[in-house]
């Protein structure tokens, strides 16, 4: 008989865009096993679920293209060509798609409904995450180089900025009154105020942390760090490590269930997939995927 | 084969350029700056350099993270190097220690080949994000720029860091001839900043255009040409004032640049739209756009 914990958990997708040969590795996460391999445009990097989980953007670095999967059929419904010279990260706010571009620094506005581009406008050089405020309102995109660029989504330019040096990956509270982002070159995670953007603690994480993820009730955020192999877990409330979990080469994105019972990281080096159990924090599995997985999404 | 009556010395150039999109090196023919043969190489080639001697040219692929290794003498592919971790960045010589070091940007390493075999010898680490190498023109010492960390200084001896000079984000870093200064962009802050190769000090921040990505120094040591990938343009450098002395508009994100061997024209690729600006370097002025493939990177000249 089926153990009754396991029927309570909801079964997901798990989209990874595996940059080296160009397709989609779809994992259910029942089986977690993958059980499709999607070719799409040359090259994907990030990997974006739409809000209503019914599309996938792979965001095509190798050939200027955005590849749009149906999760319904798991099949590429539309290509968006010429978006940019090397398009890099993407969010979804309602009914718009934001996309940053590496080399130009710009970000291309795409209406989500006709997937038609409707704006561009410049950001900042290098820029390397975007991400978008609870209430849709603001994006904050990261970049390489210095500060953290504030962009109002209604008049589609930048507003404010604050200083930093090299970030990378940003998340905000469920509550939208702090975000945490990874300073690359310093091997922290920084908390900051969204009132006051202003910074709350600096914590020690590993060593050249790429991506994070705050979980669906605002307790803990998730860090990649990409040249330690291992995961960092902070406890929102005591602003500290609580655990540094091994995974494999080059730990890139990650991704957390709707749960927030499991944790999905993209190990770059090796060409797998990790998956944390957030109860044990422990790694229940390793999954062969393609190679070089960046992004993650799960619908 | 003898060469024909009256050919000249730069009829026998070539410019090698590493289209990222289309995973391939071009081979142009200098002056008629016609494409003579693509070869096919990894994925994402975003660098392209010859060796000193002229046999070679190595092309750093980020997408399949390898190294594919060019004959000159035939343009095909000889060798596919592996094991330089994920994303190699750059590549610099170190030709009379029989040397290659190669700049990883998520591994974070530089890994040093044997440049005979292309054999990978060691892997350094070093710092996040590695972008940048050069190598001093004594060679005692490798020089690494990147995202996170500053530029590190490796004792070519001993393959050990001895010193890191904090630098916000720095892609490029070149030698004068002389050795005496190097010449690092801050793509983040839009400056090249000039350093005493003696005792790495500061000598001068100059204001550049917007995103500086590639430097290179004339073999004359007079001029620093930088292009400024967010500023569709190149800065000219006066090494003797370190002033700009002219910013010539050239393609959509330009990236890298290359100069023939007597410095008379400057090659710059467009990695936005799929050119390169071929600029006379005596009036700096953009004298010629050619097509190239997709996304043109790593561009060389050969000498």
């Amino acid at each position: 008989m089926a153990e009754p914990k396991r029927l309570l958990k909801r079964s997901v997708l798990v989209y990874v865009g595996n940059q080296n040969n160009s397709t989609v590795s779809v994992i259910n996460s029942a089986s977690n096993r993958v059980i499709k391999t999607i070719p799409v445009g040359k090259n994907p990097g990030q990997v974006n679920a739409s809000p209503d989980g019914r599309q996938i953007y792979a965001i095509n670095s190798g050939d200027r293209s955005i590849s749009i999967l149906s999760t319904r059929t798991n099949q590429v419904t539309r290509t968006l060509r010429n978006v940019s010279p090397e398009p890099f990260a993407a969010v979804s706010v309602g009914n718009r798609f934001y996309v940053s571009d590496l080399y130009t620094g710009g970000v291309t506005v795409f209406n989500a409904l006709t997937n038609e581009s409707i704006a561009r406008f410049p950001v900042a050089n290098l820029p390397l995450a975007i991400a978008s405020l609870p209430d849709g309102k603001k994006l904050y995109v990261t970049t390489q180089a210095r500060n953290i660029w504030i962009i109002d989504t209604r008049l589609k330019r930048v507003v404010n900025s604050i200083p930093t040096g090299a970030t990378w990956g940003l998340d905000f509270t469920p509550d939208g009154k702090k975000f945490v982002v990874n300073s690359f070159g310093t091997n922290e995670t920084l908390i900051y105020c969204v009132r006051t953007n202003k910074i709350i603690n600096s914590i020690p994480v590993g060593v050249a942390p790429i991506d994070i993820n705050v979980s669906r009730d605002g307790r803990r955020a998730y860090v990649t760090n990409s040249r330690s192999r291992s995961v960092s877990v902070i406890d929102l409330k005591s602003q500290r490590v609580i655990k540094t979990i091994q995974v494999g080469d080059v730990p890139y994105n990650l991704a957390i269930t709707p749960d927030d019972r499991s944790i999905y990281v993209t190990n770059n080096g090796s060409n797998t997939v990790s998956v944390i159990d957030a109860g044990t924090l422990k790694v229940l599995l390793t999954i062969p995927v393609g190679l070089g997985p960046r992004g993650v999404a799960i619908v | 084969m003898g060469t024909a009556t009256g050919t000249q010395a730069t009829q026998s150039l070539f410019a090698y350029v590493s289209n990222q999109n289309d995973d391939s090196l071009s081979v142009l023919a200098i002056p008629s700056n016609r494409t003579i043969k693509t070869i096919r190489v990894g994925q994402l080639p975003n660098s392209a350099v010859i060796s000193p001697d002229g046999a070679r040219v190595y092309t750093t692929n980020r997408g399949s993270n390898t190294l594919s290794v060019i004959s000159t003498s035939t343009n095909t592919l000889i060798q596919t190097v592996r094991g330089v971790g994920s994303e190699p960045f750059a590549t610099a010589f170190a030709p009379n220690r029989g040397r290659i070091y190669v700049p990883t940007l998520y591994t974070g390493s530089v890994f040093v080949l044997d440049s005979v075999t292309n054999n990978v010898l060691q892997e350094i680490p070093i710092g996040n994000g590695l972008v940048g190498i050069a190598v001093s023109p004594d060679e005692s010492k490798v020089y690494v720029t990147s995202l996170g960390t500053g530029i590190s200084i490796i004792d070519a001896n001993t393959n050990k860091v001895i010193e890191t000079i904090p630098a916000t984000g720095s892609w490029s870093v070149r030698f004068l001839p002389n050795g005496t200064r190097y010449y690092v962009n801050n793509y983040g802050t839009n400056l090249v900043s000039v350093y005493n190769a003696g005792n790495n000090a500061l000598i001068k921040r100059i204001p550049v255009g917007a995103a500086p990505l590639g430097v290179i120094v004339s073999k004359n040591g007079q001029r620093v040409y930088v292009t400024n990938s967010r500023g569709s343009s190149v800065s000219v450098i006066d090494t003797s004032t370190n002033g700009v002395i002219k910013t010539i508009p050239v393609g959509f994100v330009p990236f890298g640049i290359a100069l023939t061997p007597l410095n008379r024209r400057a090659y710059v690729t467009n990695f936005g739209d799929n050119t390169i600006s071929i600029i006379d370097t005596t009036t700096n002025s953009v004298i010629e756009t050619i097509p190239t493939g997709n996304n043109p990177r790593g561009i060389a000249i050969t000498s």
